[in-house]
């Protein structure tokens, strides 16, 4: 009896050994990885917001164009309808894709959260992302305390900073 | 070329291809029988990774969701190793995911490389 248990607490230990193999922790995604992704096309809601800066843009119905309201500290709201410059914007942040370990960098960051719901009727896509004053330093992105740098065009994300004038039509 | 990915569910098998030719193929463990994966034929509407589930708060890294209801392809993280995972899945159906596709992680890593939002996704 006792060697049976013996023998059964052994296949016990090793069964708990060889779950814990074969695990690999959170790791920088490589270069090019898609950290999220959703269709530009069946967006329904975006919101981009930070403390210098709101932008809020929604359509009833993925046919329709969007709805776009603006502000910033001690301006007034602006509202528009998007234009081929808030599709460029859009089209940059649905897709964000990753370009490795996130760099040092010694300018000021400007922390955006960016929340997108799709038609698809999954939980919103929510994701924290450092603006860097100088457009020459990376983008990031923050996920549960992990930071990273973005392949993300530079202009693009800094377009709803124009408010209407950046994202309406030209 | 069309990209799609064909789950069958009674071999635990995935295959990827693109316009006829064959990419990848791997093993998979699919929904038990209390949660099984929805069948049908759906496409890839979103892409994380990392990711961690809402519902249940785990790693579901290199995931690419394909029904309203949350079901994905991702890397398997449970705590059994994947042999062991497949073993039970061959003795019974009532071994298995909540309804996702679970994937080893190099696999994951290669179709989540490789597909992108919009492929094809066949479950049957």
């Amino acid at each position: 009896m006792r060697a049976g248990t013996w023998r059964c607490s052994l296949a016990a230990c090793s069964l708990i050994a060889a779950a814990s193999c074969g695990q690999s922790g959170p790791s920088t995604p490589e270069s090019g990885t898609i950290v999220a992704g959703v269709a530009a096309e069946t967006v329904l809601e975006l919101t981009l917001t930070s403390p210098a800066s709101r932008l809020y843009a929604f359509r009833w119905t993925v046919d329709e164009p969007f709805q776009i309201v603006t502000s910033k500290p001690m301006t007034e709201v602006e509202t528009c309808r998007s234009g081929d410059a808030f599709a460029r914007f859009l089209n940059a942040v649905s897709t964000l894709r990753s370009r490795g370990a996130a760099p040092a960098i010694t300018g000021t960051v400007e922390w955006a959260r960016l929340h997108i719901s799709d038609a698809s009727g999954l939980p919103p896509v929510d994701a924290l992302i450092g603006i860097p004053e100088r457009i020459s330093d990376p983008i990031t992105i923050d996920i549960n305390g992990q930071q990273f740098a973005l392949d993300l065009d530079p202009a693009a994300v800094r377009l709803p900073a124009l408010g209407c004038r950046g994202l309406g039509p030209s | 070329m069309a990209k799609s990915i064909v789950v069958d569910l009674k071999d635990q098998h995935v295959t990827a291809a693109e316009g006829g030719t064959v990419f990848h193929t791997c093993e998979c463990v699919s929904g038990d029988d209390s949660h099984p994966t929805p069948t049908g034929k759906f496409k890839i509407v979103r892409m994380h990774h990392p990711y961690t589930s809402k519902k249940y708060k785990v790693p579901m890294n290199y995931a690419m969701f394909f029904t309203k209801t949350g079901e994905a392809l991702h890397q398997y993280h449970g705590p059994a190793p994947w042999w062991l995972l497949r073993l039970g899945r061959s003795i019974s159906n009532s071994v298995g995911s909540h309804g996702c596709v679970r994937l080893q992680e190099d696999d994951a890593k290669k179709l989540y490389g490789w597909a992108t939002i919009g492929t094809a996704v066949e479950v049957r």
